[in-house]
């Protein structure tokens, strides 16, 4: 008598839709992404491995595995590491955040301003 | 509220035109601006880093792995190398896949084709390939790989005589997969640059075959 739980990301034979072969390219998002994960878990920084990633996946609600777009999942893989192993805190990532959409909204109104 | 269409889940009504690229929202824009330039100020990565990494993932592409196979056709002996220890027999072609995960290259031949999958992810011969196609890394790829792989091979355009064994090979985060392609016919004393014309990366995943001569 074997009960299977099967993670989320364990798709293997589940049913699903034809495959769309597609051409996307990559855009400049998904390189840097690609580009700092691949830094991060190899020499010398190795913070943590391509295990834990798909660790992450196993275990972040089904909402956000099911909704978010590969690498929109790779970057929460990360934050969540980075938390994980006490490189970042959430405070200084919201802070972050915060300075970044306020020097785009004085760029905003700079750009504005030269206008008038 | 539209049941069709699944945007990409920004508020609707927000007054800020949300700035995206290539349809990603741009929370995550912002999120990945936000984590790198923390990653920086820290010391964790630089920004030269970043660059030189995204130039270095730019240059691995299936190109590579074409002059492999291409190799292995016309040289027995790389052949049986690159069977048996895949990681050393491209290293020795001056492409650089250390550090990283194994790499095992798997040989079809009239009788047996094999296809590679990533079920759990995405894991891939990226340091050879570089980043796998979108399709690759689909839900529906990942999940019809594996039981109902002529009908997938069928939407790539890829029908194999029912005498043909189809194997499957699940990729994990320690060892990548590459399929070696049939050498395709009508191409006798072809050289390596010839031949490696004909290595798509469709057929370096499993999904198609090399491509004919004039084809």
């Amino acid at each position: 008598m074997q009960s299977t739980i099967r993670a989320q990301n364990d798709l293997g034979g589940q049913p699903a839709g034809p495959v769309a072969p597609d051409t996307h390219e990559p855009t400049l998002f998904e390189e840097r992404v690609d580009a700092i994960f691949r830094l991060l878990v190899e020499p010398p920084v190795s913070l943590f491995t391509v295990d834990a990633q798909r660790r992450v996946f196993e275990t972040v609600p089904e909402e956000i595995y099911k909704n978010y777009k590969y690498y929109e999942l790779w970057l929460e893989s990360i934050r969540l590491l980075l938390i994980e192993r006490g490189v970042l805190n959430q405070s200084e990532i919201d802070a972050k955040i915060a300075a970044i959409e306020a020097a785009r909204a004085t760029g905003d109104r700079a750009g504005t301003a030269n206008k008038a | 509220m539209s049941d069709t269409h699944a945007h990409d889940g920004h508020e609707h009504g927000d007054p800020h035109a949300p700035i995206e690229e290539g349809g990603t929202p741009d929370r995550f824009l912002v999120l990945e601006q936000a984590i790198r330039e923390l990653l920086i100020e820290k010391g964790v990565l630089t920004a030269d880093a970043i660059r030189r990494q995204m130039e270095s993932t730019d240059a691995r592409t299936p190109a590579r792995g074409a002059q492999v196979a291409a190799r292995a056709w016309v040289d027995a002996d790389f052949r049986a190398w690159l069977l048996a220890d895949a990681k050393a027999a491209v290293e020795s072609m001056g492409f650089d896949i250390s550090p990283g995960p194994g790499l095992a290259v798997v040989e079809n031949t009239d009788r047996r084709h094999h296809m590679v999958v990533c079920t759990l992810c995405s894991c891939y011969p990226r340091k050879l390939l570089g980043i796998p196609p979108a399709w690759y890394k689909s839900r529906a790829y990942r999940s019809r790989a594996v039981n109902d792989p002529r009908g997938v091979l069928q939407e790539f355009g890829t029908e194999l005589p029912q005498t043909t064994e189809i194997r499957v090979v699940d990729s994990t985060a320690d060892l990548r997969y590459m399929v070696l392609p049939l050498r395709p016919r009508g191409t006798k004393g072809w050289n390596e640059a010839q031949l490696s014309t004909l290595v798509t990366r469709d057929a370096l995943i499993g999904v198609t075959l090399a491509r004919e001569p004039g084809s």
